[in-house]
This record gives structure tokens, sequence and C-alpha cells, in this order.
């Protein structure tokens, strides 16, 4: 035992260099990784007017950075030649990026997206037949929690190739909303008994104002068409209310919403079939 | 109880009822610590519950009208009739703008009332305007039984050419009410530059001018609205 204590002792004082290097060497990468942490984290919350996904991955880049950093000195403590690696990563970096095409495409298509801000953390969003709430914007996926619940992991690079609706971009939307009324009902009235409701209304704006017009006349009666323009956030809400408010208003001012129907002329028929009985019955 | 009648500082010990506009404002002592806000507008009525001591007074104010369900940040003000300006204008335009209600404790705003119809308007593109509360000044002279106070409005035009204005967007911050000597409700003067039809500048300013008492405001301050979509 006093024998491996003594070899070990001498071992240790033989490499108390080495033993030193890696300790600095580690050192170097918790110290750059904590100061890394420590500078996102400030500059999070001195930074107030920036969005959400843009801070978060620039908080990632900043301790990335940082770490690199901490990596890169430990390297030179231990005695390896960082130039050179520099310039061997070079190389990798073709390799890499070769084999990565897709990786750094998503990631690529993730920057741009946080840059060109064409969607935000809160806003509404429909992608392809998938409506919901943003999540997250990151680097190489974004994250939307659809109406329905389920959390929908689109990558950048499908959604930068994709149309995407957002509609919590405009302060205001349009609704238009078609109706028929009979044609024995009143359409000044009615036209007049619409226009009283939208103006009673508080969500739906006066500028641009509601129109309420003829758009053709209709196989069951004239179809009519309602638009006006509502707060988007207030959207939903009001197509809602409105469409059972201007049913039951019309329905109260005595207006008839017909059903489809279609008018079979059988006189003429009739006429016709006597008509031809007493050709046969002369003859 | 008319509500002019009612503007200032109150001790609640049982019930106040305050009719408004379509609805009523109803406060109502539950405890020595609480008391009930019951606001019915429109046949809805909804309830906050206030910690105001018995000892405790609240203030009710009339405010810029700035209350109602959408918070915005400016008014639509429509003038009644377009207002023709050739270069180096300078013209005073008074009228009278509905006020709304503020509930206050200890100088703090906790609630805000309309007293008048609450309607907005878009200015500008849906994705780039504003939208705004909006005043129809054509309607507000019909509308007598509201709560009104003067407003003085400047227009002063730096354009090469006449310039037609049928509206102006008065940013709410920084407009305040005053009552005069003769306890007449006032707002602050707005001013208006025209330099073409695409860059007006509405300005409110809060200054207590002399002689008057602050009555409330909305934020203090100087604010410019520069009108880019046209007047």
């Amino acid at each position: 035992m006093v024998l491996n204590y003594s070899l070990i002792l001498q071992h240790i004082q033989a490499n108390i260099g080495i033993f030193i290097k890696v300790v600095q060497a580690v050192a170097a990468i918790v110290i750059a990784y904590y100061l890394g942490n420590l500078v996102a984290r400030r500059l999070g919350k001195a930074i107030v007017d920036v969005k959400p996904e843009v801070l978060h991955n620039f908080e990632r880049l900043i301790k990335i950075i940082f770490t690199t950093i901490g990596v890169a000195v430990a390297l030179t403590i231990i005695g390896i030649d960082v130039s050179s690696l520099i310039l061997a990563a070079g190389f990798a970096g073709i390799v890499i990026g070769l084999a990565a095409q897709q990786v750094l495409s998503h990631l690529f298509s993730g920057l741009s997206l946080i840059a060109e801000k064409r969607i935000r953390v809160g806003d509404i969003i429909m992608i392809g037949e998938n409506t919901g709430i943003v999540e997250s914007v990151g680097l190489m996926s974004t994250r939307i929690r659809l109406f329905s619940g389920e959390v929908l992991t689109v990558p950048n690079t499908d959604l930068m190739s994709s149309r995407i609706y957002n509609y919590s971009e405009p302060k205001a939307r349009r609704i238009e909303i078609p109706i028929t009324i009979s044609y024995e009902s009143n359409l000044d009235k009615a036209i007049s008994l619409i226009k009283e409701l939208l103006e009673q209304d508080e969500y739906i704006l006066s500028e641009p104002p509601p129109i309420v017009f003829v758009e053709k006349l209709g196989e069951s009666g004239v179809d009519l068409k309602i638009l006006f323009w509502v707060p988007s956030m207030n959207y939903w809400e009001v197509r809602r209310r409105i469409v059972k408010e201007i049913k039951e208003t019309l329905e109260k001012a005595g207006i008839e919403i017909p059903y489809p129907r279609r008018v079979i002329w059988i006189k003429q028929l009739s006429n016709n079939i006597e008509s031809s009985r007493n050709m046969e019955t002369t003859s | 109880m008319s509500i002019l009648s009612i503007f200032g500082d109150l001790a609640i010990y049982d019930t106040l009822n305050i009719p408004i506009n379509n609805g009523s404002v109803t406060l109502k002592r539950v405890s020595n610590e609480n008391v009930l806000l019951i606001i019915n507008r429109r046949g809805i009525s909804y309830s906050k519950l206030i910690n105001l001591k018995i000892d405790k007074q609240i203030s009710l104010r009339p405010l810029p009208p700035c209350a109602g369900s959408l918070k915005v940040d400016c008014l639509y003000l429509k003038l009644d009739n377009e207002l023709i300006l050739k270069p180096n204008d300078n013209i005073r335009l008074n009228t009278r703008l509905p006020l709304d209600l503020g509930i206050y404790i200890d100088s703090i705003l906790i609630e805000t009332i309309p007293l008048s119809n609450v309607k907005y308007a878009l200015y500008g593109p849906p994705d780039l305007g504003d939208i705004c509360r909006l005043i129809d000044l054509r309607q507000e002279k019909n509308l007598s039984n509201f709560v009104k106070a003067e407003l003085e409005i400047i227009f002063e035009s730096r354009a090469e050419g006449t310039i037609g204005i049928s509206k102006i967007i008065v940013p709410l911050n920084g407009l305040s009410v005053f009552r005069d000597e003769n306890s007449r409700l006032k707002l602050q003067t707005i001013e208006v530059v025209v330099y073409s039809s695409t860059r007006v500048e509405v300005t409110t300013k809060t200054t207590i001018p002399r002689g008057f008492n602050i009555f409330s405001f909305n934020k203090p301050g100087e604010y410019v609205y520069v009108m880019r979509y046209g007047t």
C-alpha cells in the first residue's frame, strides 16, 4: 500500500504540469459557459422591445459563442494549435455542410423567418388546413398550438415554402355574410334593418363603413351581401353572433329568408294536354 | 341623480345608483372594506369588487372619451363639415366632445365607463393603420343628453395648396379635462398643423391654464399623431 501511494505521488509530481493544464482547460470551459449564460440572461432582461422568438434565439447564440470561445481557450491551454483546428474545421465545415444540407436549410429558414417577421409568437396563423397559435419560433422548427389542442411542429423550410395566412397581423378584418330574402319581402326595409343592426354593434367599425348590397337575383330569392370590418381580435366573436342577430331581426320584421325553391308551371302543361285531347276527339 | 351632479369625491356608506346612457352604475357597500361596482350597459351587467375602506372616498371624474371595450390610443374625430384650408390659413374651430366617467381611488384610475355610444373606426390600411374611438361630430350635435366638454381645435396650414379636412386623428394621451371658473367642463386645445394631405400633425399637450383646475387626464405630456393616410 505504501508503495502504491508513493508511486501515485511520483506520477502526480512528474505530470503536475499536465494536471494543472487540464484543470485550467476545464475551468476555462466552465467559466465561458457560465459567463455566456450570465450575459444572455442580462441581455434578455435589458432588451425589452424585442420579440420573444428573437430574444430566445439570440440568447442561444450568445451561449454558443461563449462556449466555443471557452473550448478554444481550453484547447490552447492543453497545447493544441487552434489555428490548425480552424483550418481543419473549414474542411470539416464543407463536408458537414454537404452532409447536413437539410439541417442548415432549416436553420437559415428559421433565421429568415425571424428576420422577416412573417410570424411571431402569439400570432394566429393558418398553414395548409391547420389553424392555431404560434407557440415558439425556433431555429429549426416552429411549434403551433392548433385550436383542437394538438401541437403541430413544422420544419422551418416547410414553413418558408408554404402559404401562411397570418390573422394577427392586420388590426382589422372584413367579414362577408351572404343572405337571401324572398322576392315578396321589402328589400329596402331589409337593407335598412341590417344596416341599423350593424351600426348599433360596438365592435363593427364605422370606418370603413358597412356595406349591404344586392349581389344578384337568385333562384330562391334576392341574394344580398353584407360586408363590414371588425378588429381582428373580435373577428370570430362578432361573426358567430351577428349572423344569428341578422336572422332574428329579419324574422321579427316579417322578412322571409326563403328555402331553396323552384316554380313549376303545371298550368301551361295541362292546357297543352287538354288542347291535344280536344284535337284527338275532333279528329 | 344626474351624472353631472355626482362628479367629485364621495363616501360610500350604502348604495349609490347613477343612471348613465343605456344603463346605470351602482356602487354598493358590501363590507367595511369593500364596495361592489355594478355596471349595466345595454342590458349587459357586470360587477367588480373594489377595496375601499369605509373612511375613504371614491372620486368620480369626467374623462376624455377613452373608455370602451377596446383599448385604443386615438380618437377619430369626424368633422361635421369638411374644412377647406388655404395656404397659411389659421382657423379655430369650437365644438363639444362627449366625455366618459373615470372612477378613482387615491388618484389612481381604477375603472372607465363610457357615457355615450361607443363606436370605432379604422384609420389607414388594416395592417399599418390604427383603430380609433369614433366621435362623429355630425351625430354628436343631435345627442344633447350626454356629458360633454368644450373643445377648441386650432388648424394651421403650411401646405402649398388648398387641403380639405374631414377628419382628424387625436392622440388620447395628453388630453385633459378642466373645469373653468363657471364650472364648465373643457378639454385641452388640440393643435393641427397641415403640411400636405398625407402629412398632418395633430398635437395634444397637457398644460394647466392659469385659473383653471385640472380635473382629469388620460396620460399627461405632449403627444403627436402624424396622419399619413389622408384627411
